[in-house]
């Protein structure tokens, strides 16, 4: 009964102070409908899912910048938008201060290629409970690393109460 | 695509006999039809079929891994329960991956010079040793092990601190032996020890039959016999993820390493002992 009460008030906080999120993967089959159904309902109600970078979505990423973006590397930009994933990454890095998490089936492109970003997910194949507990994971390290004491004070509130369910 | 026939000088295949379909060693596929040799397709490199092979199958995978997140929406890649029919799902497809990669290996594990942020991932160990130890229960077969049990000696405190992807997998592959080759009803012990640079050492000891000649054991090909349920590349395979993490981590000393040790009990019985010395911790 204490947990439900506990996890409610987390979740609504997470919610009246939501993280912008926003994940693109060029496989719909990774960061799937499912996975993202199981994180709204664990609290992280502001996730944008998308297959490609387009233009619009490009100019929003630098000029509205999200609080998290998880980018896959390969097949996610035309050529006139960017190289991949990966050039974005290091463009948002270095103009923006969104937290960058990045993320390849291949362990290569993930070892091999520039990695200056603050997140990898290296886990390749993810349930949904392992998606949360990934997410769970780059907030917290968000949090750490890139969030002033003062932003988004309710969804971390309710995003600590969440975790020490979790965990 | 490259065309291997424009280059081989032997054409081994003009030489084959009439109504011979194959692959030469080149891995083209020929049908000699007595008049002229016909190609059944373009060869592909090594190289082109374990990188597409990864990246076409992965997908199918985390299908199959999402469809069993919807059976049961706890489950985890993780952690896996026996008694769960969705877990003992993604349980088999982590099997498939570990396959996969192993095949690919030559593209997954490129060692490289450069600074990764996974690199440094903290990850504890024991939850590890405790995923595989079932993930390779799952496989029945005839020729496998049966009842193994585990004395795991590991505490649940201790870290992996560097390139944990690579020590996981060299630990799968000592705990997938183990259920290929132990004895029926034995016991398998897996412990912990620290140098004073606080490396971590893994030891894995089960009780198997004597194995003939085991100075060779990590040589690519080796099998204990004939009918042995490996194909003699996972331990081969293990010296080669031992090689990257020593490029990775950069030491001159206290290098990763990986013996073995037979210590034969009577003719019919040795005990096995595999050691990883100086894992990061």
């Amino acid at each position: 009964m204490k947990h439900k009460i506990i996890n409610g008030l987390g979740r609504f906080l997470m919610k009246v102070n939501a993280l912008s999120i926003c994940i693109v993967d060029d496989e719909e089959i990774y960061f799937n409908k499912n996975m993202l159904i199981t994180a709204e309902n664990t609290g992280f109600k502001c996730i944008e899912r998308y297959q490609k970078i387009d233009r619009d979505l490009f100019n929003r990423l630098q000029e509205k910048p999200y609080d998290i973006v998880i980018l896959d590397i390969k097949g996610i930009t035309d050529p006139d938008i960017a190289k991949d994933g990966m050039q974005v990454a290091s463009l948002l890095n270095r103009t923006t201060n969104s937290y960058i998490a990045i993320t390849s089936a291949h362990q290569f492109h993930l070892v091999n290629e520039m990695t200056n970003v603050d997140y990898v997910i290296e886990n390749k194949l993810l349930t949904s409970a392992d998606f949360i507990d990934e997410l769970i994971e780059i907030v917290d390290d968000f949090i750490g690393k890139k969030s002033t004491f003062y932003k988004n004070v309710l969804f971390k509130a309710g995003f600590s109460m969440l975790k020490k369910i979790a965990v | 695509m490259l065309d291997i026939c424009l280059r081989c000088s032997d054409r081994e295949c003009e030489s084959t006999k009439i109504d011979t379909f194959d692959f030469c060693r080149h891995g083209v596929a020929f049908y000699n039809t007595g008049s002229s040799i016909k190609k059944k397709e373009e060869s592909i490199t090594l190289r082109h079929i374990s990188h597409n092979l990864r990246h076409e199958l992965n997908k199918v995978l985390q299908t199959i891994i999402s469809e069993a997140s919807k059976i049961d929406g706890s489950v985890s890649a993780k952690r896996i329960d026996p008694e769960n029919p969705a877990s003992k799902i993604v349980g088999a497809t982590i099997i498939i991956d570990q396959f996969i990669e192993m095949i690919s290996g030559v593209n997954e594990f490129h060692p490289s010079s450069q600074y990764s942020k996974n690199l440094d991932k903290k990850v504890l160990l024991r939850p590890i040793l405790e995923k595989y130890l079932t993930v390779y229960s799952l496989i029945l077969n005839t020729r496998r092990s049966k009842d193994i049990s585990f004395d795991l000696r590991v505490s649940s405190k201790t870290h992996l601190t560097f390139s944990s992807n690579i020590a996981e997998y060299i630990i799968s592959i000592l705990i997938d032996n183990i259920w290929k080759y132990s004895v029926d009803n034995s016991v398998a012990t897996i412990e912990e020890s620290f140098s004073d640079e606080g490396d971590l050492t893994l030891s894995f000891k089960n009780l198997s039959l004597p194995i003939d000649s085991p100075s060779s054991i990590f040589e690519k090909g080796f099998q204990t016999k004939k009918e042995s349920e490996g194909f003699g590349y996972g331990l081969y395979w293990a010296n080669i993820l031992v090689e990257h993490y020593n490029t990775l981590s950069k030491r001159s000393s206290e290098i990763l390493s990986i013996e073995h040790e037979q210590k034969v009990i009577n003719e019919s019985l040795a005990e096995q002992v595999f050691v990883i010395r100086n894992l990061r911790a």
